[in-house]
């Protein structure tokens, strides 16, 4: 067997356990300073991805008995959460400051979590999918709490533990039922044989349990109840982590096991995917409009687009799917910016209230700029990154309207969506541009790390909205593996 | 026969504990869900043993019986629960709960009685530890190592969490 | 009529509703955590009922994987629950309340 298939994951735990043991040895006041330690080590495995590994389009190369595999899709998942991490450490060694203890353990386990979502990038076997979401939820627990001397934090991990341990009992009641009904656990060899399936209730009611599972991960209705109060209580960078890394590895698991395992059951479902998509987008965007919070009216927006992220899900084809990609990598980009943003500002000003924001124009242009950028981003206007994502979106779900009507349904509720959400979003630029009272003027001097990940996030944002193709072409050639 | 009977005693058994877990009329006294819960496992692991599942059935009683519930109860008696029973629950809640669970509870029953099952019809099948410990170390080894890895980062979490002083 | 597949599965069905009607009644978090535990056993007795009767030992092993995080879900959730009780003295549902909107 090739070990090099499993780079990735062997290199993330080793640096994992490393930065485990230097806290042993590091005096205490360096300890923050193991976070860009851990960052340049993410930049070194990072690159090492882009000049070693390599797949053939449309290649698929399995090990440990086809339970992992490494195709084009795994490894576009891979790098996406490896930048994701990086960016979260760098993130995490400002926000180290405000913790008493612990700061090494916070990137051990922010990096176990990675582990976790490079894994499931692979997972082709429902006993891989479990053990790697347990592995990423359960890390996500602590890493919830971490501020545990702060109430809003422990509540935060509390809700995400309650709801996690339910969504975990779904989803093994779930494989539970389709492997009773097909006797196999591997994605490859359920496909063989669901197609005779489509027909059977009790596999269809174990699909919608593990559906359920995973609808928890990306916070889509009806099982986004956690988000926004785990958003609001956990730490910035959790919060960050949560919203980016948890997402995408919950969508790369939705379209292998939805476009991999069950094909021609997932087809069957179309109108289930469209009322769930509408729905969760409606209720992101409507729940986000009174929201004084930064950090909830961020949780709430997340809901809002797990649903724009559904849309390529529900157009059930190759362009839908290869539009999800697309607009997870705007995303990332984009949320990490706005994200980062709040953590510096959040460090000075102990309130998370859009008001906070107030002057923030004047106290540090970059911060403001970033967040401002992040924010028409997030709305989905041109030029940035979030226009392109939510323009292919829409076409892939429009071309499948004219065979099932209720396409045009969700692309209507869609552009609706985004006409609400401009409103709550220009809030949070009027907050940083026009606020009459801004009680605190002292600069914000960001440091250099930070600046360069502000700077690389809004670069991101701009390449991604005014020169799509590369991407596009990426995306599409990805998906390939996929049904 | 002796088998037969043997499941509708543990079936039932275990279905009465499990709901004194939940609803006991006596006491909503966490300790007596907590006991409860330690009886429903261990029934539980007397039914693995009627599908021969050896080797769970030991880990049932030792991991679960054992360890989990012990740790439930020593976390209950460290917080000295008294003060919480004095709450009831609430006519409402209670209600829509029933409604929810039991229409899954008969839409599953309901599907389950029309599905063709794909059950041979002589099980032949041993849960012995070698033939579970071959499976796990050949084909289900990298879920297997994940999972070390799940325990580490319970380790350190719990630790983290549960310390008592922020150093 | 003797004892099958089906017995098992629906002694595993009404297991996993009192599981979960206990997460829905309940207020004391411990309690709730408890329902989520026999949720996980009843997807376990289905597991090894399917296992035993499609004679296939995949479903065993993944009995073992879900025992083995569920106790490190445990450890992780108690530790969780003692911190909360530290800082606030109730394990209640409904005292959680220190974010609304």
């Amino acid at each position: 067997m090739n070990t090099l298939l499993l780079s990735h994951e062997l290199l993330v735990l080793a640096l994992g356990l490393l930065v485990l043991l230097a806290d042993l040895w590091l005096p205490r006041g360096l300890r923050r300073h193991l976070g860009y330690a851990a960052a340049a080590g993410l930049a070194g495995i990072l690159l090492f991805s882009f000049l070693a590994i390599r797949v053939a389009p449309g290649e698929v190369q399995y090990a440990f008995f086809e339970m992992y595999a490494l195709d084009g899709l795994a490894l576009f998942f891979k790098r996406f959460s490896l930048l994701a991490a990086l960016m979260v450490l760098l993130m995490s060694v400002e926000f180290a400051e405000s913790m008493p203890t612990g700061v090494s353990e916070y990137y051990a386990l922010t990096l176990f979590a990675l582990l976790g979502m490079l894994l499931a990038s692979s997972a082709n076997d429902f006993a891989l999918l479990f053990v790697s979401l347990e592995l990423i939820t359960i890390t996500f627990y602590v890493l919830a709490s971490f501020h545990r001397s702060r109430m809003t934090s422990l509540e935060a991990g509390v809700k995400y533990l309650i709801i996690g341990a339910l969504s975990t009992g779904f989803t093994v009641y779930g494989i539970a039922l389709v492997y009773g009904l097909t006797g196999k656990l591997n994605f490859n060899e359920l496909a063989a044989v669901s197609s005779s399936l489509g027909g059977n209730r009790l596999f269809l009611f174990g699909m919608v349990l593990i559906l359920a599972g995973l609808g928890f991960k990306i916070a889509a209705v009806p099982f986004q109840i956690w988000a926004p109060d785990v958003y609001q209580g956990a730490p910035v960078p959790t919060t960050a982590f949560l919203a980016v890394g948890s997402k995408a590895a919950g969508f790369v698991l939705l379209l292998r096991v939805l476009f991999v395992a069950v094909p021609e059951v997932s087809f069957q479902w179309g109108s289930l995917l469209i009322v769930l998509s509408a729905i969760t987008i409606l209720y992101g965007n409507l729940c986000a409009i009174p929201q004084r919070n930064l950090k909830r009216l961020l949780g709430y927006s997340s809901i809002a687009h797990a649903g724009y992220l559904l849309l390529g899900i529900a157009a059930l084809s190759r362009d839908g799917q290869s539009a999800v990609l697309y607009y997870l990598g705007g995303y990332l980009f984009t949320l990490l910016g706005a994200f980062t943003v709040l953590c510096l500002v959040m460090r000075q000003v102990e309130s998370e209230d859009i008001a906070s924001l107030a002057g923030l124009g004047q106290r540090s242009p970059l911060l403001a700029a970033t967040l401002t950028l992040a924010m028409v981003s997030l709305a989905g206007l041109p030029p940035l990154a979030g226009f392109v994502g939510k323009f292919l979106l829409l076409k892939s779900v429009i071309a499948q309207a004219p065979a099932q009507p209720g396409y045009y349904g969700l692309a209507f509720v869609a552009i609706a969506g985004v006409v609400i959400s401009l409103y709550y979003y220009f809030g949070v630029i009027r907050a940083i541009y026009w606020s009459r009272t801004a009680p605190d003027l002292s600069p914000i001097q960001p440091s250099a790390p930070i600046r360069a990940a502000l700077y690389a996030c809004i670069a991101g944002m701009f390449y991604l909205g005014l020169f799509p193709g590369t991407l596009v072409n990426l995306t599409e050639e990805v998906v390939k593996v996929l049904r | 026969m002796t088998a037969d009977l043997l499941f509708y005693l543990f079936a039932a058994c275990t279905l009465v504990c499990g709901f004194l877990v939940i609803a006991n009329p006596f006491s909503l006294n966490p300790v007596t869900s907590a006991m409860f819960l330690v009886l429903t496992m261990v029934f539980l692991a007397g039914l693995f043993v009627l599908l021969h599942a050896f080797f769970l059935a030991a880990i049932q009683v030792l991991v679960y019986a054992g360890a989990v519930m012990v740790l439930f109860l020593f976390v209950i008696m460290l917080l000295d629960l008294k003060a919480e029973e004095r709450r009831r629950l609430k006519v409402f809640g209670i209600t829509t709960g029933l409604i929810a669970v039991g229409a899954i509870l008969f839409i599953f029953l309901n599907t389950l009685a029309q599905a063709p099952l794909g059950a041979s019809t002589t099980p032949e099948l041993e849960g012995t530890t070698m033939a579970l410990g071959k499976l796990l170390f050949t084909r289900y080894l990298l879920p297997f190592e994940v999972v070390s890895v799940l325990l580490l980062v319970a380790m350190i979490g719990a630790i983290f969490l549960s310390k008592k002083e922020l150093k | 009529m003797s004892v099958g597949l089906q017995h098992y599965l629906v002694v595993s069905a009404v297991l996993f509703s009192l599981g979960l009607l206990g997460v829905i009644l309940r207020r004391n978090l411990l309690v709730i955590y408890m329902g989520l535990e026999m949720m996980l056993n009843a997807a376990n007795l289905a597991l090894v009922a399917f296992s035993r009767f499609t004679n296939n030992l995949d479903g065993q092993v993944f009995v073992f994987f879900v025992i083995t995080v569920a106790a490190a879900e445990v450890a992780v959730g108690l530790a969780l629950i003692v911190a909360l009780y530290r800082r606030r003295q109730t394990v209640h549902a409904e005292d959680l309340t220190c974010m609304k909107l």
